[in-house]
């Protein structure tokens, strides 16, 4: 084998050479629109603008207290950092950790400002859909999700205060077992109309969570099924939930290296700040598993460089077209 | 294992210094060495001492004082790995290739004798610090430049001491015998080595094993809550035995080009 270990000069700021070169950009961030803490954002032949996020006037000038890209959006004018927390919005889907179990509700964290709530009138309890919870269901909380599983869920609503409610009232959210969570800036993370995709022809099952936590795991059986319904089987699966689903089987060797690829794949898009959906995910997958590329060096330069290439160049024939 | 990136000389004021990558593990070791006494019990050699500190950037879980234990230990393991001080044996330390030869420190037999610290700060804690500390800490004794001293003795008959600053009369110290620290977990039913701080937290238990460029152990600690069977034992002891010299062989090869 070689080199189990290896050893070489550190190079600072290695990365962004390497997007830079790729994309054949030079000195991206002297662009105008790039602002750092404390520079002033022009605003010349605009009366009457109104300041956004990342704004302050100082001075009687308008001056940028983070670093990110001046918008102008209408009237208004803000800065949008690169890396920024997770806002939390109705209707995304998110992956979290429950951090506490507490009242009537899981505290679960998102990798957010704050830890969002998920109230137990809010997830499905076995046997019969709609039914009062009552002290019992409060003292066995700890049956469904224990401090430290991950669970997926969506976003019920966001209040005023930034307090965000989830809820689990459909057969594909619930408790996660048996795969691989890779953290990513939500940033990269586009909101779309599917976030549960199953890979079939490679036997795995991808959850990007609009806050940035990717979940890989091997294709179950019976979650299978159940995302093939649609998510529409709120009775259809009042059986499955009522009798303990057995334990899956241990995973193949093989099926761990898929999913031990693919989130090698999407650590490359971080390391790249690319957006991080389906298509983009598999093309990094296809492009290591057709080049023979090792496992462990999918996040070594030479890949990396490839990748950004590819990238590279499917921006150039998008462009032209 | 994950690439190591070092970087040597990093800090301008020590005599040598280095910092590592390892993924996003980062540590950073200085190497200060001073004019002092021997110790009382070795008045021929010279003395080491290490120190490790973690950075409360390196983890949440650092903050306050709780790094200081964490700190203590590593740093025990290690000085103990290049100072196998304690009795019998002690000086004989670079030939049975276990430590650096503190002998070649001494100036001046029970008065005088170099004072070698090395200080490590953990910067970022991804996971297998101790490896990390223990990869930089060779760096930075490979890197390490000794000013020459020679002892004059004046019209007095006193000794003095006449230190030449130039550069090109360093010396360096032999690390020939310097052993590597390698951390060998228990996962399950597994022997993994190189665990991130995420995986680290899923591990029951797990060996620092010291061992030299010729596969030799030359110092174990054990961590961890449950205890470890001796089959497992024997599993870990072989892994970092045969990861050793591997290392060892890449570092060296980027040390000495």
């Amino acid at each position: 084998m070689d080199a189990a270990v290896r050893v070489r000069a550190h190079q600072p700021g290695a990365d962004i050479a390497l997007i830079e070169r790729a994309l054949n950009v030079q000195d991206a961030p002297n662009s105008e629109q790039f602002v750092c803490v404390g520079d002033e954002i022009p605003t010349e032949g605009e009366e009457g603008f109104l300041r956004g996020h990342g704004t302050q006037v100082v001075d009687g000038k308008l001056v940028a207290t983070v670093c990110g890209l001046v918008q102008r959006v209408n009237k208004l004018i803000y800065v949008k950092t690169l890396n920024s927390r997770y806002n939390a919005e109705q209707g995304d889907v998110v992956v979290g950790r429950v951090a506490d179990v507490a009242g009537k509700a899981w505290r679960v964290d998102l990798k957010s400002r704050q830890e969002a709530k998920l109230l137990l009138s809010a997830v499905h309890l076995p046997g019969g859909i709609q039914r009062r919870r009552n002290a019992e269901d409060e003292l066995n909380m700890r049956a469904f999700f224990r401090e430290g599983e991950l669970i997926s869920a969506e976003v019920q609503s966001v209040h005023g205060d930034g307090s965000v409610a989830l809820h689990t009232r459909s057969a594909k959210y619930g408790k996660l077992v048996c795969g691989q969570l890779v953290e990513v800036p939500p940033n990269l993370i586009k909101r779309q109309k599917q976030h549960f995709h199953t890979i079939e022809a490679l036997g795995v099952e991808l959850i990007i969570g609009c806050n940035g936590l990717v979940w890989v795991a091997p294709l179950r059986p019976d979650r299978a099924a159940a995302s093939a319904d649609g998510g529409a089987g709120a009775g259809a699966d009042g059986d499955a939930d009522g009798a303990e689903p057995p334990p899956p089987p241990p995973p193949s060797r093989v099926q761990l290296e898929v999913v031990c690829r693919l989130s090698n794949a999407i650590r490359v898009l971080t390391r790249l700040y690319m957006h991080v959906y389906p298509a983009a995910v598999l093309a990094v997958y296809e492009a290591a598993a057709d080049n023979g590329v090792a496992l462990r060096d999918m996040l070594e330069p030479e890949f990396l460089e490839a990748v950004a290439a590819q990238e590279a160049q499917r921006r150039g024939s998008a462009m032209q077209e | 294992m994950r690439p190591v990136e070092l970087e040597l000389g990093v800090i301008a004021q020590a005599a040598g210094s280095a910092r590592l990558h390892m993924g996003a593990t980062d540590v950073i070791v200085g190497v200060k060495v001073e004019v002092g006494s021997p110790s009382q019990g070795a008045p021929d050699q010279g003395r080491l001492q290490v120190t490790v500190e973690f950075s409360p950037c390196a983890s949440p879980i650092y903050q306050g004082r709780f790094g200081e234990t964490y700190g203590e230990q590593i740093a025990a393991a290690i000085e103990a790995s290049l100072a196998p001080g304690g009795r019998g044996g002690g000086s004989d330390a670079s030939s049975s290739g276990c430590g650096i030869d503190l002998s070649k420190l001494l100036i001046l037999r029970g008065k005088t004798c170099w004072m070698v610290f090395v200080d490590a700060l953990v910067l970022n804690d991804d996971g297998n610090v101790v490896t990390a500390v223990s990869a930089a800490t060779l760096a930075a004794l490979r890197d390490t430049r000794i000013p020459k001293v020679e002892v004059v003795t004046d019209a007095a008959g006193e000794e003095e001491l006449e230190l030449d600053d130039s550069p090109g009369s360093a010396w360096r110290l032999d690390v020939g015998g310097v052993p590597l620290v390698l951390t060998a977990s228990q996962v399950g039913a597994q022997c993994v080595v190189d665990l991130t701080a995420a995986e680290e937290r899923c591990a029951t238990s797990g060996l620092h094993v010291a061992v030299n460029r010729a596969g030799q152990v030359c110092g174990v600690t054990m961590t961890g809550r449950k205890g470890i069977d001796s089959s497992m034992l024997l599993l870990m002891m072989e892994t970092a035995q045969k990861l050793g010299p591997v290392l060892w062989e890449q570092l060296m090869k980027f040390l000495t080009r």
